[in-house]
């Protein structure tokens, strides 16, 4: 019962009105630079962390975590109306999202996203209520061997993402691996592969990369249609999610949460890879997997669910270790420290208005936030009956500001445009980018981790079936590629013998 | 919409385009002198650590002595270089200028780790504010209890793990010029950062590492991580029982710094107002409790003092590297 | 015909990848170096690449029947309008820190708005004006990023 105890008092803390104050201002921005491709929640935090010197530590957190989750809930929007991601962890909802709101299904993807999110949000909050501690010491088990292996996994879900050829799909997955190593060495420090650019130094940025591969190919693509576009002509349907759309979504949503929960905790791009591994899961368990990529709805509750509780996961190595698994954590932590506090595992016990007034803080947030998101529907899916000769320069503007404001940078400008017209010629011939997405965000992690295990290891390869977690993770991607590549291989065959 | 409307009213949006255009080009004319506008400080690391932390907290101090936004700005990697070169290749105006450690600011010193298209030349020294504050660390539950347990360790298990940052950084100077002077065999297994160090120390990945001081302030408090050592010369205020590894008695390139770095060119008169600026800073009660709230020491030098540590540090390091036998050999 | 040349393509691409990084330093099997990833990558780039090659799918005959409607006028075919949208991009990127937000933004997106066949230039201008106007408020007064102010000392 203490937890009740010590929830409600976080609701006191929470609940005072400067707190409220601070927990709406950060979940509108949240949800406002979500939807805003680019502007990520780093870009934002960063610039509004002095803003938050003068307030109290708890009012400060509250607020900056909002804007972290928020931006999650709004993420999705752009993915759904426009094909363009609002942030790396919505990638995946534009495989689905994208192609309901084509259908004129805009308003069942939106509101199941911000169901999906709010259902998600609060799963996650009860587990980081619960069980801080003991995954907190489970997620440092996860050495350079144990992340090696977990990444392999990740890869091997490109099977998944794919509704096309699979050869395609790797082909996709081994450019996006080269595309990641461009840039800085970790070990040596030494730059590769830049083509002699100083802007590829830091290497190829993911924002860039995304929207020109989604948004600003979309948009080349759209401008061949001429005149009016298939979304125009379609009428839009329900607002939100029907009987059968819930029925559908119910469990991906919970399993989504699960996944997202859980790869949160763990060092590195939770958010983003959580959404591609719920998306695979779906598709792996779906009776019907042939509609996925085609409008699927669980394919938007799924990986929308998984990235929001993935932020609720990241709490939980900076409340019980004082570890930020990623950069907005880092910028919670650094804001935690400039008060004066300093979180790690004696935080909860010393600060306990802190940790529990932020917890309190995330139930009221994803209340305010699905409040917020709700009625925003309706105006979001009246984005799409702008003809789109107004709504293309738009789109195209949001994405010069986005992938501008990243670094202000110019060059990530060219990248955008660059990758927006190979995005471009792979839609032409039937080449889809998720998988490259995908294995450019693991592409850094896998080499990394691979090195350091081999220097912890001196060289013995045997690291990574000696350690039990690295073993799991080996055993089970071979296991879903081999299981995934006969099918493809009889089929195959068949062809073949057909053909002689 | 008729047509009347709309050249009504792009007439109206043309006419606030117009006002937007003469109230700012008021304001300017108003504020000619340095600075009219916002500040860029470029800080070499990505958002959170130690060094982004005092870099933000000064950014934030100096807007409210200069009336006018200074915004920190990260560009991290290549060793700092990235960041230390968006600053050297800027227009000389003072409205970019960086917060760097050596890495940054000297590196030419560092050839044997990595090349920069830049070198110390291209930037100007404006003031010193703090010493980043390393340490070598444990697990908690681990025997090995000091610096000599680390040795004895070593000793028995040649080829011992050591997490670092990079292979320029002081923890890395360090670990090797222990290794030489005890003559064990240490390796170096590079982090990226202290987010990924310390949960390696913490899952026993590896058996020591050298994390900044602050990232495990609270779980050396919680006593799941022993520091053996903080890598500097004199005990730090904020941590008097922890002995330094100089006071253990090893030779050590004394005197890291972090400092506040301008293009080269930059007017006299804008370097003289920073330094002004961050000296005033650099004495706020406030400031120097954020900061070694941070575990970082606060030490300010004016630009000709400053310019004077560099350039012993920088003898002094390559002295070091040679001695250590870390420099190029031209043959 | 394009089909045809789906595998070999992909096969050079890995060719050049795997010579490159192995020029950067492969390092070896138990102490992987700068490139090894890189030409792990390339390798199995040239793998799938050549499984393409032999396996591929039959030729589709049902090709998407050739766009019936096809414009009459040059300046509403697709090829125009792509050139024209991405080089008000490429414009937009090389003017950008010369010329500053508002006045790059405005050009290109009046430049965008503009439809040559209708002629008319004062919706593209009201919607340029509002649209530089709005995000200028959201983006440089309210969440102020830094956009780039250009090198006019009078803006």
């Amino acid at each position: 019962m203490s937890i009740l105890h010590d929830l409600l008092y976080g609701f006191g803390v929470a609940l005072q009105p400067m707190n409220l104050f601070a927990c709406f201002v950060g979940v509108f921005i949240g949800t406002l630079i979500g939807v805003l491709p680019g502007i990520g929640p780093v870009g934002a935090m960063s610039v509004l962390l002095p803003a938050t010197f003068g307030m109290s530590p708890v009012a400060a957190i509250i607020m900056l975590s909002g804007i972290y989750y928020g931006a999650m809930y709004g993420g999705s929007t752009t993915s759904i109306l426009v094909n363009i991601p609002g942030e790396a962890a919505s990638v995946v909802t534009c495989i689905d999202g994208y192609q309901m709101a084509r259908q004129g299904r805009a308003g069942p993807a939106l509101g199941i996203a911000a169901f999906g999110s709010f259902i998600a949000g609060t799963i996650g909050l009860v587990g980081l209520m619960l069980m801080a501690n003991p995954l907190a010491k489970f997620a440092v088990k996860f050495g350079p061997a144990e992340y090696f292996s977990l990444m392999c996994l990740g890869l091997s879900l490109l099977m998944y993402l794919t509704h096309g050829s699979i050869l395609r799909g790797l082909l996709m997955a081994g450019a996006g691996i080269f595309l990641s190593l461009i840039g800085q060495d970790i070990v040596t420090g030494r730059a590769r592969f830049t083509f002699g650019l100083i802007g590829l130094q830091d290497g190829v940025g993911l924002v860039p990369l995304v929207m020109g591969l989604f948004g600003i190919s979309e948009v080349l693509l759209n401008l061949e249609t001429p005149e009016e576009r298939m979304v125009l002509s379609t009428k839009i349907r329900n607002l939100l999610p029907n009987k059968d759309d819930w029925r559908r979504s119910a469990k991906p949503i919970g399993r989504g949460s699960l996944v997202g929960f859980l790869l949160g905790i763990l060092p590195g791009g939770g958010a983003v890879i959580s959404s591609f591994v719920s998306y695979a899961m779906e598709k792996k368990l779906s009776k019907e997997p042939e509609r996925f990529g085609k409008g699927a709805i669980e394919g938007v509750a799924g990986p929308e669910a998984a990235n929001n509780a993935a932020t609720s996961g990241a709490f939980i190595p900076l409340f019980s270790l004082g570890i930020p698994p990623n950069v907005v954590m880092a910028l919670l932590l650094g804001a935690l420290m400039i008060h004066g506090l300093r979180p790690g595992p004696l935080m909860i016990t010393e600060h306990p208005e802190i940790f529990w007034g932020t917890v309190a803080s995330m139930y009221v947030g994803n209340v305010l936030l699905l409040i917020l998101n709700l009625p925003l529907i309706g105006i979001w899916v009246r984005v799409l009956k702008i003809p789109y000769n107004i709504l293309f320069p738009l789109i195209l503007l949001f994405c010069l500001i986005g992938a501008y404001c990243i670094s202000s940078n110019v060059f990530d400008i060219y990248v955008m445009i660059l990758f927006g017209l190979i995005g471009y010629g792979f839609r032409k011939i039937d080449y889809e980018p998720a998988p490259l997405v995908l294995a450019f965000v693991l592409g850094p992690l896998l080499e990394q981790n691979l090195r350091q295990a081999l220097i912890l290891s001196d060289g013995n390869l045997a690291v990574f079936v000696t350690h039990p977690i690295s073993a799991v993770c080996l055993f089970v991607s071979v296991f879903l590629l081999v299981s995934s590549v006969i099918p493809f291989i009889q089929k195959k065959r068949s062809v073949l013998e057909e053909d002689s | 919409m008729r047509k009347g409307d709309v050249i009504k009213i792009s007439g109206f949006v043309l006419l606030a385009v117009a006002l937007m255009l003469t109230l700012s080009t008021a304001d300017r004319a108003a504020a000619a002198e340095y600075p009219d506008r916002a500040i860029t400080l470029i800080i070499p690391y990505p958002p959170g650590g130690v060094t982004d932390l005092g870099a933000r907290a000064l950014a934030e101090a100096m807007e409210r002595y200069l009336k006018k936004p200074v915004v920190a700005v990260n560009r991290p990697g290549g060793s700092t270089t990235i960041g230390g070169n968006a600053v050297a290749s800027a227009k000389p105006d003072g409205y970019t200028i960086g917060f760097f450690p050596s890495s940054a600011s000297i590196p030419e010193v560092y050839t044997y780790f990595y090349e920069a298209p830049f070198s110390s030349k291209d930037l100007k020294p404006v003031s010193k504010v703090g010493i980043p504050v390393l340490t070598i660390a444990v697990k908690g539950d681990s025997p090995i209890n000091s610096v000599k347990d680390l040795v004895e360790y070593a000793r028995k298990n040649p080829g011992a793990k050591i997490g670092i940052h990079g292979r320029s950084t002081q923890g890395y100077l360090v670990m090797k010029s222990i290794a030489k002077a005890e003559n064990i065999n240490l390796i170096d297994v590079p982090f990226d950062g202290d987010t990924k160090i310390v949960p390696a120390i913490l899952g026993g990945h590896v058996p020591a590492g050298t994390p900044a001081y602050p990232a495990v302030i609270s779980l050396v408090d919680a006593k799941q991580i022993k520091v053996l050592a903080l890598l500097i010369e004199k005990r730090a205020e904020f941590a008097p029982n922890i002995p330094t590894i100089v006071e253990l008695g090893y030779k050590f390139a004394f005197g890291a710094y972090l400092g506040v770095f301008a293009p080269k060119g930059t007017p006299d008169e804008i370097v003289k107002k920073l330094n002004d600026v961050i000296g005033k800073i650099a004495r706020e009660p406030q400031f120097r409790a954020k900061i070694h709230g941070m575990g970082t020491q606060v030490s300010f030098e004016d630009t000709k003092a400053f310019e004077k540590s560099i350039n012993q540090y920088k003898d002094a390091l390559q002295v070091f590297f040679k001695e250590e036998g870390l420099v190029i050999n031209k043959e | 015909m394009l089909r045809l040349l789906e595998g070999p393509v992909w096969i050079f691409i890995g060719v050049i990848i795997s010579a490159w990084s192995y020029r950067t330093g492969v390092g070896r099997f138990n102490e992987p170096g700068v490139g090894f990833v890189a030409f792990a990558a390339g390798l199995f780039i040239i793998g799938v690449g050549a499984l393409v090659t032999v396996f591929r799918r039959p030729e589709q005959q049902k090709l998407k029947a050739a766009d019936a409607t096809a414009p009459t006028r040059f300046l509403e075919s697709a090829p125009f309008k792509l050139t024209y949208t991405l080089a008000l991009l490429l414009f937009y990127a090389l003017f950008l820190n010369l010329a500053g937000y508002i006045i790059t933004t405005f050009v290109v997106l009046f430049g965008l708005f503009y439809n040559p066949s209708g002629r008319r230039w004062a919706s593209p201008l009201l919607a340029s004006s509002l649209s530089v106007v709005f995000t200028y408020l959201v983006f440089e007064v309210w969440l102020k990023s830094q956009l780039p102010r250009g090198i006019f000392p009078w803006w």
